[in-house]
């Protein structure tokens, strides 16, 4: 499918399998090269297989990178076809960004057809950028129809990642004091899956017990978030998650 | 709420069996600090790994480290696979246990550039900024 930019060259929708250009439309998407959504404007795309995105968020080291991998896993099982966004914080201090996010995912997970792509996002709240709206939009239409967002959910603002995605899992950390903190988390509060990882196998009832009173408490919802405790590495576990976000989405 | 924009990025990888990174951790390090995008492949990786991964992340430079031995098939198959008519100009640098004879050899057949062992870390980012800057 052809489309047109700036009224003038038109570029070819890329094959989902064609990594080359794909990234290099992601580029310049990001560099506010490529306004997606015009140019897909001026043309209707096929209607494509419906597409899920899912943001997954917490703070540092809790897991959240392994919990994607074995989500993915979970997803080629169920032939998904997967693109990830893995947005990492850009240094303020020597404006570099270490990507590290794809290292924790299986390495054969390119050959198996998912799409990663790093992200490095910069500003006092390392708020989710704008383009990545775009983004996903891009990777849905050509085909990509399971899209995971990850970010480090360090504030506040990581909420409004809400505005781009679907369904929000987030991933609180094993030191959660109490409901105080529980309560100020806005990622947490706002999340559709909670998913606590225990990585020692205790079950972390003290942490459950406690996001559990916090949700409870909640007037401004419809529903409930889904409070799934698991170990990320454990595809079974992971599983639970997947099937929440499938019925979520046939309803 | 800015994305950084026009930032060059750049892949680190490690090709092959040779598993002592120690090396490519410092670089990667220097490079983050330089003001660079920095992605690191992990251990063992296939050169048709290398690229995929060089693709979905439409990076400006790929630097290789490799200290086994292999580096001559290694680094050609990797330049088969990226430098083709379709390529942007994406820069193949790497550094490991590299003999000076096969350096002239790599140069020539696609490699941007060798760092052999002793080279400085500025000399990488030195060369990076001129290249980039003079195109």
């Amino acid at each position: 499918m052809a489309l047109k930019e700036n009224n003038h060259d038109v570029f070819e929708l890329p094959r989902i399998d064609d990594y080359r250009a794909i990234g290099r439309i992601l580029t310049r998407i990001e560099n506010n090269e490529l306004n997606f959504e015009e140019a897909l404007a001026e043309n209707s795309p096929r209607k494509s297989d419906r597409k899920i995105v899912v943001g997954v968020t917490g703070g540092s080291g809790v897991g959240k990178s392994t919990f994607i991998s074995s989500l993915i896993e979970v997803a080629l099982t169920n032939k998904k076809k997967i693109a990830v966004l893995a947005i990492d914080p850009m240094s303020e201090i020597d404006k570099g960004t270490f990507l590290g996010d794809r290292l924790r995912f299986h390495q054969t997970f390119p050959d198996e057809g998912v799409f990663i792509r790093s992200i490095s996002s910069s500003g006092a709240v390392h708020d989710v950028p704008e383009s990545i709206s775009s983004m996903l939009n891009f990777l849905g239409a050509i085909g990509y129809n399971f899209l995971i967002v990850e970010t480090v959910g360090v504030g506040q603002s990581d909420a409004q990642i809400k505005k781009y995605i679907d369904k929000l899992i987030f991933l609180p950390s094993p030191d959660l004091e109490d409901w105080v903190q529980a309560l100020k988390n806005e990622p947490l509060i706002n999340a559709d899956v909670i998913f606590v990882n225990d990585r020692s196998g205790n079950g972390e009832k003290r942490l459950m017990s406690t996001i559990s009173q916090v949700i409870e408490n909640r007037n401004n919802r419809k529903s409930h978030p889904n409070l799934i405790v698991g170990n990320a590495k454990n595809t079974l576990e992971v599983n639970e998650v997947y099937n929440s976000l499938e019925a979520a989405e046939s309803r | 709420m800015q994305m950084q924009l026009n930032a060059k990025r750049i892949l680190l990888a490690k090709v092959g069996l040779d598993g002592h990174d120690r090396g490519i951790k410092i670089v990667l390090t220097f490079l983050k600090e330089s003001g660079y995008q920095v992605i690191y492949s992990g251990l063992h990786k296939t050169p048709k790994q290398i690229a995929d991964v060089a693709f979905q992340e439409d990076v400006d430079a790929i630097g290789i480290s490799i200290l086994s031995g292999s580096h001559v098939p290694l680094f050609l198959e990797l330049i088969s696979l990226v430098k083709t008519e379709e390529s942007k100009n994406v820069l193949i640098f790497g550094g490991g246990t590299i003999p000076d004879t096969d350096i002239a050899f790599l140069t020539k057949n696609g490699v941007d550039r060798i760092f052999p062992t002793g080279s400085t870390l500025i000399s990488i980012t030195d060369w990076l900024e001129s290249v980039w800057t003079n195109l």
